[in-house]
């Protein structure tokens, strides 16, 4: 299995639902309803499966507002500050977030398989 | 007129930490052990609940609030009730920065009798959890747990 195919196996498990209604494109909190406690979940499988460190902050992008009011009050490019701080994440996705805020929460499938793509690399 | 209602709390235990002693403790395990005297299967799942937990606090410097978050599943013995010395065992399964996944077990002789994957998880201390007076009391705790003599504890 991929990280695609292995990320969505967890998250069925986790929220007990059909792998086919998960994609690259769903977003886990406005499309599945994914709480606090489903987070936690599945950190520890991800570090479970792929062993890999899992920072909670980094991966389901926790700290993007708090990044971006930083980046606002020092005065310095939004993107490049977002890039620096969330380096698993393309520009054209940073592009898409900071373009889908006002939607809602951000975080998609496609997020977690960048994380977790960048720490297998990295390890 | 202020009225004041007082809310007794009656576990019917009389000490709250559900340990007598941390034997041994580890990067990813942590060992300790339990006198019961014939009491039922859930306080032997509370043991095991707070050895995890005083794990996670060890592994985060007392840093962190920590708290039991999920059982995923637990076994427990056909025979309700726990009596003797048990050996409860933890191991560190997985972990993230704030989530904790524990295999624990409480044994009697070379049995297992109770075992099960418990999940915790850490957040700041705060107006809610107060740093000052709960990292002193779990620090205080783990520390008598660990000596042989609870005298001064």
């Amino acid at each position: 299995m991929n990280i695609l195919e292995e990320i969505t196996e967890i998250l069925a498990e986790i929220l007990d639902i059909e792998n086919h209604n998960i994609s690259p494109e769903t977003y886990l909190i406005r499309d599945l309803g994914v709480e606090s406690i489903d987070l936690l979940e599945l950190a520890v499988a991800l570090n479970s499966i792929f062993k890999i460190d899992v920072n909670d902050d980094e991966i389901f992008l926790k700290k993007l507002r708090q990044y971006i009011t930083e980046a606002e009050q020092q005065n310095k490019d939004i993107l490049q500050y977002l890039a620096e701080n969330l380096p698993f994440l393309s520009r054209k996705r940073l592009e898409e977030i900071t373009a889908d805020l006002e939607e809602g929460p951000t975080l998609k499938v496609e997020d977690l398989v960048s994380y977790v793509e960048r720490q297998c690399y990295e390890n | 007129m202020t009225l004041v209602r007082r809310i007794e709390v009656n576990t019917g235990l009389e000490n709250f930490v559900l340990l007598d002693r941390i034997s041994k403790t580890g990067a990813a395990t942590i060992i300790g052990e339990k006198k019961y005297f014939n009491n039922p299967v859930y306080l032997g799942i509370e043991s095991l609940a707070q050895l995890g937990a005083y794990h996670v606090r060890f592994l985060t410097g007392f840093e962190n609030h920590a708290f039991l978050l999920k059982i995923n599943r637990c076994t427990i013995p056909a025979y309700h009730v726990l009596n003797g010395i048990y050996l409860l065992k933890g191991r560190l399964v997985s972990q993230s920065k704030s989530a904790f996944c524990y295999d624990l077990q409480a044994g009697k002789g070379d049995k297992v009798q109770i075992e099960g994957e418990f999940l915790y998880a850490t957040i700041d201390y705060g107006r809610t959890f107060n740093k000052k007076i709960l990292q002193a009391h779990y620090r205080k705790v783990f520390s008598c747990l660990q000596r042989e003599s609870k005298t001064d504890c």
